[in-house]
């Protein structure tokens, strides 16, 4: 499919979306006398730079590929339909086109096109009392994924505090239309139309499917100072299970300032945890305190092979305090330390290597310290990082200052970077990298702002290389 | 870290400390943008006032009718002369308590000036009603605190928000955060306002302080309370980072594109949250010639990201991929299709069968191949599956 193809495929899919959101929009807006608001909001963001890569023949050989890409973001917004009521749209289409990417070089890759229309999210929504309800393409987060659906999500809350919540529809899919991939499971590809028209062996037609996902949550809202929710979710592929998950969430947020949040996530596949957190803080007027414990799974498709596979959870601890002597100066120390677990057959002659000397690291520790500062208009942050372990040594050091001028007519902003890295596994990047940053925009009226960023690098890798960024923002109301 | 880099931490930790102590003082400030800054160039002494046997509502008289934020509340010239004898003291005489234009009004001199400077107070951006407070027999005290050594009243007489939720708690009063906090078109929190944007800061009773680094650390909370974001913040705003397409200029720091793979070394936890290993990673790498699974000619010819190949891949070691693999997963998927773990993890290989399978694996795959087996049989025939006992 040509260049041009593509494109005008691309443009067309734009076009009938955009068409359908102005036609829904106007046929929920005909309600007579009512005092609906509507908004309009779209981004624009433009990116060039160089990207240098491993294709030459020697290390010195350098092959740029130029990165020449804009992203195009539309959104529309309509609330209180009808007058009084909690009724209304949101929607938000991106379009993008790389024109460094050539269209043929973009055959030969696996979900990286040079350009597309993505119908990010597109629901009405409902509530009354304690009744809450979505329909069409929407976000859903929680302790379990990030993932976007097509379908109809409910929620009803008691005013006794205990609550439901079901959902149900198609999981969004790079494959999809008008879909990008960028939240869908993870472990295969997003498709694989190319290597089956090539009839390579071992290619999934199956990745093109519907995908249904649905799951449903028993809700609890400050009871005794306790919200939560237990959750369960399945998705399907081709009538078999892709995904099935349990989850669990609560919050305690009484007592002496402490308030404490709990994630945790059941892969009932196996039966074992997947994910899980659990986070204490303290807040005073002078200081805060947090501890966090965390355990880190890959989510991945048990369509993927490496759902299979021997690996294992990584565990990290986090301990950070804060202090903030007056409102204009605040300070904090954070430390962290990971344990990465293995899973290794212990049939395998690995096994016995796993603590051997050479091997990589099973923990990885360190801590940043900062602070941030605010005087006037003038806002200032400096942050220093350092960590160690599996994964090499590194230390980040970013300084950032910002200045609106003429109550934000005109925003300066600045930033500074120095980062030196060391890690034995990839002795390409290894040494001081130094990074400036200045982003100047400036207002075109209350809705609209056009910002030039631009960034110099100088590193042991790259040597020197430029970029440069464009963004227009839009948000009016109508 | 060489003895440098240490130096240079030390400096900075050391500078860091000095600045807090050198900065320390006692003053905390409200929120901007819900009590926006004030220039009030008044003399006045509330604790004073209270015990010479003033109460609230002898200068605040209209509080108790005041329906908005917008009401000043505050007392007029005819409020101070039922004790202060204004025209007196304008006569030059001598008055008891004080009257002179100076007793209130520091510097104002009336032969040199017409008028004081005004007062600069602009009204919270709070809903905000007094008389239905003070019909439910609210004290003034319980939101403005202990005025009786109080002299001038400022912002800091005004009330934090874990003051109002003392009663604000869903029984005693409402607690959604629109019943004070003033909303948009959406019915959204109204974030942007002229004095500032609302974010929540230090002492947050709902421990959502947005402090430094909030960026990185907000993933927990916003995974089990995400109502509590959605008060504020739209899909469009946490898609401004999290769709994987733009480059958040505030979370990835200069040279990303070159560094990142140093740090998702360390915390590919942190690149799934807003980019998927194999719709993403894996494909942008294919194209830079960093996967080994891309066309043949994008394939990489320079690259030496691993240990040599029969360290890595041939001989058992303690740096034999394996290892690292079962650590962190997420670094083979973010460059390597599954055809590449299969060439020698597979059944269906002709060079190598290594069993990839962790220990006891062989209990629960029935099970799982019951569930879906599909990935099964990408590396396994139908007849060895039920050979072992996972059919």
């Amino acid at each position: 499919m040509s260049f041009l193809d593509r494109a005008q495929r691309s443009m067309g899919r734009a076009a009938h979306a955009t068409w359908a959101l102005g036609l829904g929009l106007a046929l929920l807006a005909a309600e007579p006398a009512s005092a609906a608001a509507f908004q309009i909001e779209a981004r624009t963001e433009a990116q060039a730079y160089q990207i240098r890569a491993w294709r030459g023949t020697t290390p010195d050989d350098v092959v740029l590929l130029p990165r020449r890409r804009i992203v195009q973001y539309l959104g529309l917004n309509a609330f209180e339909l009808v007058t009084g009521q909690d009724l209304g749209f949101e929607a938000s289409l991106r379009i993008f086109a790389d024109f460094g990417l050539p269209s043929g070089e973009a055959e030969k890759l696996d979900g990286l096109p040079s350009e597309d229309a993505d119908l990010m999210y597109a629901y009405a929504r409902y509530a009354t009392g304690g009744f809450e309800g979505q329909l069409g393409r929407q976000l859903y987060i929680d302790s379990m994924d990030v993932m976007a659906f097509d379908g109809l999500r409910l929620r009803y809350m008691s005013r006794f505090g205990v609550g439901v919540e079901a959902y149900g529809g198609l999981w969004v899919k790079g494959a999809g239309l008008l879909a990008s991939p960028v939240y869908q499971p993870d472990g295969t590809r997003e498709s694989d139309s190319r290597r089956l028209e090539q009839n390579i062996a071992g290619a999934d037609d199956s990745l093109d499917s519907l995908q249904p996902v649905y799951g449903a949550k028993l809700l609890a809202g400050n009871l005794k100072g306790f919200s939560g929710a237990l959750g369960y979710r399945k998705s399907l592929l081709g009538g078999k299970t892709d995904l099935e998950r349990a989850g669990l969430e609560l919050r305690y947020a009484r007592g002496l300032g402490v308030s404490g949040v709990a994630g945790l996530d059941f892969d009932l596949l196996q039966m074992k945890p997947a994910q899980a957190r659990l986070q204490v803080r303290l807040d005073r007027e002078l200081y805060a305190v947090s501890a966090e414990a965390l355990r880190f799974t890959p989510v991945f498709s048990t369509n993927s092979i490496w759902y299979y596979f021997a690996y294992a959870p990584r565990d990290e601890v986090r301990l950070r305090a804060d202090y903030y002597p007056v409102g204009s100066l605040r300070y904090y120390v954070q430390a962290l330390g990971s344990l990465y677990h293995d899973n290794i057959n212990r049939a395998s002659s690995l096994a016995d290597d796993v603590d051997a000397e050479g091997a990589p690291p099973s923990t990885n520790v360190g801590g940043s310290v900062g602070a941030s500062f605010r005087r006037g208009n003038f806002r200032s942050a400096l942050d220093v990082t350092y960590r160690t372990g599996f994964g090499g040594s590194q230390l980040w050091v970013d300084l950032t200052g910002g200045l609106p001028i003429n109550e934000g007519l005109i925003e300066l902003d600045g930033r500074l970077s120095v980062a030196q890295v060391d890690d034995a596994f990839n002795p390409q990047l290894r040494g001081t990298f130094f990074g400036a940053q200045l982003w100047a925009s400036r207002a075109l009226s209350r809705a609209a702002r056009i910002s030039l960023v631009l960034e110099q690098n100088v590193n042991p890798f790259s040597r020197s290389d430029t970029k440069a960024f464009f963004l227009f923002d839009l948000k009016a109301n109508l | 870290m060489d003895r440098q880099s240490q130096n240079v931490l030390g400096i900075i930790a050391l500078t860091l400390a000095a600045a807090g102590v050198a900065w320390a003082a006692s003053g905390r400030e409200r929120s901007l943008a819900i009590f926006p800054a004030q220039n009030i160039p008044l003399r006045f002494d509330h604790g004073l006032h209270l015990e010479s046997g003033a109460d609230c509502a002898t200068c605040h008289e209209s509080v108790s009718k005041s329906e908005t934020s917008k009401d000043r509340n505050l007392p007029g010239h005819e409020q101070c002369e039922t004790c202060h004898d204004i025209e007196a003291a304008q006569k030059g005489k001598k008055t008891d308590p004080p009257a002179s234009c100076g007793a209130c009004h520091p510097s104002f001199d009336p032969t040199v000036r017409k008028e004081p400077a005004k007062l600069d107070l602009p009204h919270a951006n709070l809903r905000f009603t007094h008389k239905v407070h003070l019909d439910k027999k609210v004290e003034c005290t319980a939101c403005h605190g202990d005025m009786t050594k109080v002299t001038l009243a400022t912002r800091q007489q005004l009330p934090k928000m874990a003051t109002c939720l003392e009663c604000h708690d869903d029984k005693l009063a409402p607690g959604a955060c629109k019943t004070c906090h003033l909303t948009d078109g959406s019915g959204r929190l109204q974030l942007n306002f002229s004095s500032g944007i609302l974010r929540p800061m230090q002492g947050d009773p709902f421990g959502l302080d947005h402090g430094p680094r909030f960026e990185f650390t907000h993933g927990s909370r916003a995974a089990v309370s995400r109502q509590v974001c959605s008060q504020c913040h739209a899909d469009s705003y946490c898609q401004k980072c999290h769709d994987s397409m733009q480059k958040p200029l505030s979370v990835h720091p200069n040279d990303f594109i070159t560094l990142h793979p140093v740090q998702a070394r360390t915390d590919a936890a942190r690149c799934e949250s807003c980019h998927r290993l194999q719709s993403f990673c894996a494909a942008c790498h294919e194209r830079v010639g960093v996967g080994m699974d891309a066309d043949q000619s994008l394939r990489p010819r320079n690259a030496k990201v691993h240990p040599d190949y029969a360290t890595w891949v041939q001989n058992p070691g303690p740096q034999h991929h394996g290892i690292v693999a079962s650590k962190d997963i997420r670094q083979c998927s973010a460059c390597h299709r599954e055809e590449t773990c299969m060439s020698c993890h597979s059944e269906l290989s002709a060079r190598q069968q290594v069993n990839p399978h962790p220990s006891g694996f062989s209990n629960v795959c029935k099970k799982l191949a019951a569930a879906n087996d599909r990935a099964c049989l990408k590396c396994h025939l139908e007849s060895s599956l039920a050979q072992k006992g996972c059919r």
